[in-house]
């Protein structure tokens, strides 16, 4: 590979489930930028079966785009680059496009493991078919425990149970319903048995197991005590069976990983590297949130100092996993987002269509609102899976309904590409409820995988590509909270503009509004709440720039679906003010 | 070339004549009834197996009471032992509280000596793999299944509700844009596939169902009629999708070509993960044996495309132009669009290449 410093462009490549996207970043007058990006439909699926024929698609568009060469005559990506200026000197590969890993959970009733485990799994591409657990020893329970792992035929069963010295007898019977459940399969299809129980029962838990079924030993319990929890060596294994199983399943995915640099990665872990870093930068003690509503998954990064949690709905996306997020968000959930009444079986006909039609895009306005509904829905989803865990990690705004964060990212097509910022920042407000005082950004250009890629090869690429705009700034926003009667005065708040000028407004509980503040102007926010108003412990003066919306101030009250009318027609006027109001 | 590059749609595919190859596979290994070079018709069964039964676990230690590595002593039974409901598997002493009987009829899966479990396996049964497609047998998997060919017609449709069926083709709307009628389905649509133009209603499918059609066809259906179409008989393929969308022309005009034909048609749709497209298939007659044309066309001025959402949803016309720059649409967004040709009303009209696919 090249050295960090000789690299002077970098390509990146995500392969997702229904677009493809190639990014060039390159050094451009001393410092890395983002150049350019295309996209081409993934080729995963027959007739092409093959996704490098999609990589190249995207990569011919990109030398399009850019004006510089980037393939051999061929079909191979050049590297390093040449004097000529083709080719890049660092490719790196991300995909989504894999299945997700079918997971059986297994555990102690009563204990707090499976929960470990259950949050553990949420945190890569998997999706868990079914839960078993130890109720007793009879022969019945027994015999049904091991059948459903055969009903099932999951790729992998993953074990908990037990702190590290304490049950061993419930546990040991466990791993051998397991055992037993496993081995009724198929010597081909049977799972792999990941084990991540109680430390002391390795040894004889391999003794069980057997040589017949791959067993996996997690290096440390995921419950290690009662008051600790140490979900990493868990996420890391299961993280490395998908990538040695379902992503290298991938057709023609070979052939890409010989052009990257760096081992093919997912598209999730790669996005939280990136929150993870932009928790790392600014005030340490507030967090990052990255949301990403891929066409196939879900993806909510959490960070707090450095510390990540991820969380990953692969069965629930812009594309698929419609009728599911129907059943489990419910039909009148998503049509809360709406300015207009749709009828519930239109709703499901649309999901329906779009999935048939993965690669379509909104024809007219009242598709993309549905669109935008069913993401809300989507990401609110797999906030309430993801919140206790955040609960964890952060260092303030405990007993709030979400931590305090100093960056939230959107990410995603039905995001980043909304057609207006104003639809995109409602998008993300409605869905997150984030509370404080908070700098909204996108990835229009989709550079979070291509800069979590390259982090590990390059990270001086990524500082300054980010520093350097690759993210979108919609504008810092303002959420003050607490008790208030709708239109009492919050918050006062005054703008100085850097240059001169200055802007007063009294903030009235249950508005929404925007401020003027343009990309890039710089400011002085003096924020003076009234009593029993939280605007989250930040200074009551603090340095702003604007963003390509302005200064947001969102004093609807939390939670925001308290403050939705009931009546279905003042509801869906409320909705569409909420929209005029953010110009959207 | 424009600043979008080349762009390859998806594509969906109308073929008056073409090479038609089908896989026909078990699931799990059998027995292969037909040869290469043998005709087949779609009722014929080509293949057979016998799917396994479920697993009974018998924990002859615990009913025995004896530790778990000693029960193997007790067994009367080894691994593939044949036995049936209440054989004794093992006994210890002379008592009938000493004796462990098969729960089901089967054979002796495996014996599970650390644990002191039998698996008994229970009888399988039957399953039979027909030819689905009227052919030739043109190759043979030993034990998984065949490949049949025929020449005729292929087209792809967008969503299917059921599984596979085969009949006599009828067409009972006039135009790709008449809404079926309840009425015009009578007493001789017994058996055959029937198919419409644009959609229908539920009123059309219950006297589907009572004149027992094999099939119904349409451009589309409305989505409250879902749950009854899933509940249907037989299976139903729309060309369109859902909604309120006729049928496109190429399509309504061959099916109608093909009055009175045996047809084969498959709802099953998986749209990934191993995609899979409803389709119907006709069978015919031809002296020369033309391959389906290649995939990967990229958009280019005069490719026939078909339009995959929005007020044009179905419509098929060719490109005419390919803007420079990207569009501005309805929604505001801007993105690279072609000019399609629609003809009649429609003209020409800016499509975002997303909402294209290839139509051929």
């Amino acid at each position: 590979m090249a050295e960090s410093t000789e690299v002077a462009s970098i390509l990146a490549i995500d392969i997702g489930s229904v677009n493809t996207q190639a990014v060039l970043i390159a050094l451009v007058e001393g410092t890395y930028r983002f150049v350019a990006r295309a996209q081409s439909p993934t080729t995963q699926e027959e007739p092409w079966a093959d996704v490098a024929i999609g990589v190249r698609h995207a990569v011919e568009q990109l030398q399009h785009v850019s004006g510089r060469p980037l393939l051999t005559d061929d079909g191979n990506v050049i590297s390093p680059e040449h004097d000529d200026g083709s080719g890049a000197d660092l490719c790196v590969v991300t995909s989504s496009a894999a299945q997700p890993l079918r997971l059986v959970l297994a555990g102690l009733v009563g204990e707090l493991s499976l929960e470990s485990v259950r949050r553990a799994a949420a945190g890569t591409y998997s999706s868990v078919e079914d839960v078993i657990s130890l109720l007793g020893t009879g022969r019945k329970s027994d015999e049904m425990r091991a059948k459903s792992i055969l009903a099932v035929q999951p790729d992998v069963v993953c074990i908990a149970g037990g702190t590290d010295g304490g049950s061993r007898v419930p546990v040991l019977n466990l791993v051998e319903s397991v055992a037993l459940g496993a081995s009724l399969i198929e010597p081909t299809a049977r799972p792999t048995i990941v084990y991540a129980g109680n430390s002391a029962l390795r040894a004889r838990v391999k003794e069980i197991i057997g040589n017949d079924i791959s067993l996996v030993a997690v290096e440390g319990n995921v419950r290690p005590a009662l008051g600790a929890e140490d979900l990493g060596p868990l996420q890391a294994e299961l993280d490395a069976l998908h990538a040695n199983t379902k992503l290298s399943e991938i057709n023609g995915l070979s052939t890409c990983a010989a052009w990257s640099n760096a081992p093919v990665v997912s598209t999730a872990r790669s996005f939280g590297n990136i929150v993870r870093y932009l928790s790392m930068i600014g005030d340490p003690r507030a967090g990052a949130l990255g949301v990403d509503v891929g066409a196939s998954n879900t993806t909510v990064g959490a960070a707090f100092n450095g510390k990540l949690q991820m969380t990953v709905r692969s069965d629930m996306g812009s594309a698929f996993g419609g009728l599911r997020l129907l059943s489990e968000a419910k039909v009148a959930n998503v049509m809360r987002w709406l300015p207009f009444q749709i009828h519930p079986a239109d709703l499901e006909a649309f999901v329906i269509d779009k999935e048939l039609r993965p690669l379509t895009i909104p024809a007219d306005g009242r598709e993309l609102l549905i669109e935008q509904a069913l993401a809300r829905e989507a990401i609110r989803t797999i906030v309430r899976l993801a919140r206790p865990s955040w609960r964890r990690l952060a260092s303030r705004g405990q007993g709030q309904a979400v931590p305090l964060f100093e960056r939230i990212i959107g990410a995603g097509a039905v995001i980043a590409k909304a057609t207006r910022p104003g639809q995109a920042a409602l998008l993300l407000l409605d869905a997150l409820e984030p509370i404080g005082v908070f700098e909204l950004l996108l990835d229009v250009y989709g550079l979070m995988p291509a800069l979590g890629a390259a982090a590990v090869a390059h990270p001086l690429s990524v500082v300054q590509t980010i520093e350097n705009k690759g993210l979108m700034s919609l504008g810092t926003v303002v959420v003050p909270t607490g008790a208030a009667r709708p239109g009492e005065v919050i918050l006062s708040l005054r703008i100085t503009y850097e240059g001169g000028g200055d802007l007063e407004v009294e903030v009235a509980a249950g508005t929404l509004e925007v401020l003027p503040l343009p990309l890039g102007q710089k400011a002085t926010l003096r924020l003076q709440p009234r009593k029993g108003i939280d605007i989250g412990h930040v200074r009551k003066s603090i340095p702003v720039e604007g963003g390509a919306l302005g200064l947001i101030v969102d004093a609807r009250g939390r939670p925001l679906t308290r403050h939705l009318p009931a009546d279905p027609e003042m509801r869906r006027d409320q909705i569409q003010q909420w929209l005029w109001d953010m110009g959207a | 070339m424009s600043e979008a590059g080349v762009y390859y749609p998806p594509e969906t595919r109308v073929l008056p004549l073409t090479m038609i190859r089908r896989e026909r596979m078990l699931p799990m290994p059998g027995k292969v009834l037909v040869e290469p070079g043998d005709r087949v018709q779609p009722a014929q069964p080509v293949a057979q197996t016998e799917v396994s039964g479920e697993v009974s676990v018998v924990n002859v230690a615990q009913l025995l009471r004896v530790e778990p590595a000693r029960a193997y002593k007790y067994l009367k039974v080894r691994e593939g032992t044949d036995v049936t409901m209440n054989t004794i598997i093992a006994s210890k002493g002379l008592t009938s509280a000493g004796r462990v009987k098969s729960p089901a009829n089967g054979f002796v899966y495996r014996i599970d000596k650390s644990t002191g479990r039998v698996l008994i396996k229970v009888v399988s049964r039957p399953l039979e793999l027909v030819a689905y497609l009227a052919g030739t047998v043109s190759s043979v998997v030993a034990g998984r299944g065949v490949v049949i060919e025929t020449t005729g017609a292929l087209i792809q449709a967008a969503l299917g509700i059921g599984g596979e069926s085969y009949g006599v083709l009828q067409v009972v709307s006039k135009r790709a844009t008449d809404p079926m009628k309840a009425r015009t389905i009578d007493v001789t649509m017994h058996g055959a596939i029937v198919v419409g133009g644009a959609w229908f209603d539920e009123a059309v499918l219950q006297q589907a169902i009572q004149m027992q059609v094999r099939g119904l066809i349409a451009g589309s259906l409305d989505g409250s009629m879902l749950e009854a179409a899933r509940n249907a008989p037989f299976p139903i393929l729309l060309t369109e999708g859902l909604g309120h969308i006729a049928m496109a022309a190429p399509i309504f005009k061959l099916l109608k070509s093909n009055v009175g034909r045996e047809v084969s048609i498959s709802a099953l749709t998986r749209s990934r993960w191993g995609l899979q497209r409803p389709e119907i298939l006709i069978p015919l007659p031809s002296d020369s044996r033309p391959e389906p044309p290649a995939f990967g066309i990229p958009l280019a001025v005069g490719v026939r495309v078909r339009v995959l959402r929005g007020p044009r949803q179905g419509k098929v016309g060719q490109v005419t132009a390919l803007p420079e720059l990207p569009q501005q649409i309805e929604t505001g967004a801007k993105v690279h669009c072609a000019e399609i040709d629609l003809g009649g009303d429609d003209g020409r009209t800016l499509v975002p290449f997303a909402n294209l696919e290839i139509f051929r």
